[in-house]
């Protein structure tokens, strides 16, 4: 089990580490995905069988199984990642509402901005008016 | 019982503001009273923590290794009370008046879950608590980052959170692998097991842990989503997070120390990492015309000497660490304060275009002289003492080199506040510009008070380095964090 645990992980992470250098915002949110998933697999591959179950004490004489406290973490980290990729999506959707193309760009210093795009409502307008 | 209310206190708030959407004053009057209660309540903690009592809350009676423990110490507590003040502090700056209804009504509840998470972050005694913690922040952080909704906010955003959950991902594999060698993540039961874990694995671990902590300090290397993104925050929440957010991979770093002394290469990376943050970050501070930028670049640098102190690898040392912590939050807060009064008296943020000839400047030159002196570590304020501390423990340790990136960088940073000081207050008015005298009032309340608490701290200086000393020991005497026996 273990080589091919690895062998995914090596995986995703080459693809997330390729996807994350490149220029389209969307690609390097991708990419973030696919890191992430890849330490999942590491943290799920740490309960490997044979580990100790916490809430079964070494005296029960207890047999081949595995540990479920990875599984929860996992579980946790899953929805976490989740959470951050949608907000990004979210990001993203702005900014092509905003007509910007979703290209890694410097980010603007000086607030110049502010005087050009007044507040502009953006995301938080669409919503009110639909509720 | 009460850690857990006292935890729940924030969240509470925060549902309730959300729920019932307050109009911006009451939702501001709802959050002050909360906050001001979290002081009294943090500062017993702080004082029966004081005694060498260690708090401890299991949830749903569950003991320590099997179940969620929340411990607090003397260096949780301080902590806390720490954030309890800053967030008061910060409430009391974000007025309806002068930024916006619209702003005080969406910021209150993600400030409120920062906080939460903040607290959970400081008590827990579980790393994968810790994680879940921080990543809690940094989602409310997220939300914060977008409130001003500009263009800029946006843009700013997307590189932040993505090094930020590159950094998580780092965390999480860290846990992984510590999770196998060492067969728990409650920390106190992590330490007395890690001694026997396999070396290589146990330097990656670690090394992982550190790498993301050191990302969300803003060290050197890692550090340049931090000015690209505060100078886009609402001023007041920008204060707070200088003030309080990248002390959070601080927090995470001495709270795993006990851990990271089996692998003393991580504390000595860690210290040439700090000081390279402590001359890089003020060099790069120094050529920056936008003040909070500016003051962000000096975040990286302050953070510098906090993680040189600590990575020091002695007692003194990691008190040093915790105290100049604590001092650098109370005095970037205040300028970060200052910063948001100048800029909305000049409505720009650009050093070189400001003009200051408006009401309050007594008040304000005052209180940017006293928080810029205290940075720089003029004698009689806090920063002297947190200097003195971080040079002394650098100096027993025999670290040349890294005491002369200090005394480099000390001198360059007191030459960055002069540069803010000739720009913001002295310059005279340059070929008539535009003085537009429009609706800048001033609100000089959080400023006074947060003046007061620089000096009340520089005061009190020594029974709080004292404090701080017993908190470096508490976190070094293992049976004193229960929760690993069992």
């Amino acid at each position: 089990m273990i080589p091919v645990v690895a062998t995914s992980v090596f995986l995703l992470l080459a693809a997330g580490v390729y996807l994350l250098l490149q220029k389209s915002w969307l690609r390097v949110v991708i990419g973030l995905g696919l890191i992430s998933h890849a330490m999942h697999l590491i943290l799920l591959s740490s309960g490997r069988p044979g580990g100790l179950a916490p809430v079964l004490l070494a005296s029960a004489g207890i047999e081949g199984v595995t540990d479920p406290l990875p599984q929860a973490f996992v579980l946790t980290a899953i929805v976490i990642a989740m959470a951050m990729t949608i907000y990004l999506f979210a990001a993203m959707a702005a900014l092509a509402r905003r007509g910007k193309r979703m290209d890694v760009e410097p980010v603007p210093d000086g607030d110049e901005d502010r005087e050009t795009e007044p507040d502009q409502p953006g995301l938080e307008d669409n919503e009110g008016s639909g509720s | 019982m009460s850690l857990a209310l006292f935890f729940l206190t924030p969240l509470a708030t925060a549902c309730l503001l959300w729920l019932w959407r307050p109009t911006a004053r009451l939702s501001r009057q709802i959050s002050l009273i909360a906050s001001a209660v979290l002081i009294v309540w943090a500062a017993t903690i702080v004082a029966r923590c004081g005694d060498g009592e260690v708090l401890v809350h299991t949830f749903g009676n569950w003991t320590a290794p099997f179940g969620v423990v929340f411990v607090v110490d003397r260096l949780g507590a301080l902590f806390i009370l720490l954030q309890t003040l800053l967030l008061f502090v910060a409430l009391v700056a974000l007025r309806p008046e002068a930024h916006g209804e619209n702003t005080v009504i969406r910021a209150h509840p993600p400030l409120m879950i920062a906080t939460f998470g903040l607290f959970g972050a400081f008590m827990t005694g579980d790393l994968f608590n810790l994680f879940v913690m921080v990543e809690l922040v940094l989602v409310s952080s997220y939300m914060l980052i977008q409130i001003p909704g500009t263009r800029r906010s946006l843009v700013s955003a997307i590189p932040m959170i993505v090094i930020n959950t590159v950094a998580s991902a780092l965390f999480i594999a860290g846990l992984g692998l510590l999770y196998g060698i060492g067969g728990s993540l409650n920390i106190a039961d992590l330490i007395t097991h890690i001694g026997e874990a396999p070396g290589g694995l146990r330097l990656a671990a670690l090394g992982m842990l550190v790498a993301a902590f050191a990302t969300k300090a803003a060290l050197v290397p890692l550090c340049f989503w931090m000015p690209a993104t505060y100078p886009t925050l609402s001023a007041p929440v920008a204060a707070l997070f200088a003030g309080i957010m990248t002390k959070l991979g601080v927090y995470a770093l001495l709270r795993i120390s006990p851990l990271l002394s089996h692998e003393p290469v991580l504390f000595t990376t860690l210290m040439w990492l700090g000081g390279f943050s402590a001359l890089l970050g003020v060099l790069a501070a120094l050529s920056q015309y936008e003040m909070r930028r500016l003051l962000s670049f000096h975040s990286v640098s302050q953070v510098g000497y906090i993680v040189l102190a600590f990575g020091l690898q002695t007692v003194f040392g990691i008190a040093a660490a915790i105290f100049f912590a604590l001092h650098h939050s109370l005095v970037k807060f205040t300028l970060y304060l200052v910063a948001d009064e100048l800029e909305r008296a000049n409505n720009t943020q650009d050093l070189r275009q400001m003009d200051f000839r408006r009401p309050g400047k007594v008040i304000l030159a005052t209180a940017f002289g006293l928080a810029a002196f205290a940075l720089a570590g003029i004698p009689p304020l806090s920063g002297f003492f947190g200097k003195l501390a971080v040079f002394r423990a650098t100096f027993e340790s025999g670290e040349w080199i890294g005491l002369a990136l200090l005394i480099l960088a000390s001198v360059f940073t007191l030459a960055s506040m002069l540069k803010i000081w000739r720009f913001a207050f002295q310059r005279t008015p340059v070929d008539g510009a535009v003085v537009s005298s429009s609706a800048s009032t001033f609100y000089p309340t959080a400023v006074i008070m947060m003046s007061v608490l620089i000096v009340l701290f520089s005061l009190s200086a020594g029974p709080v380095f004292n404090y701080a000393m017993a908190a470096a020991e508490q976190l070094y005497l293992v049976n004193g964090l229960p929760g690993g026996g069992g």
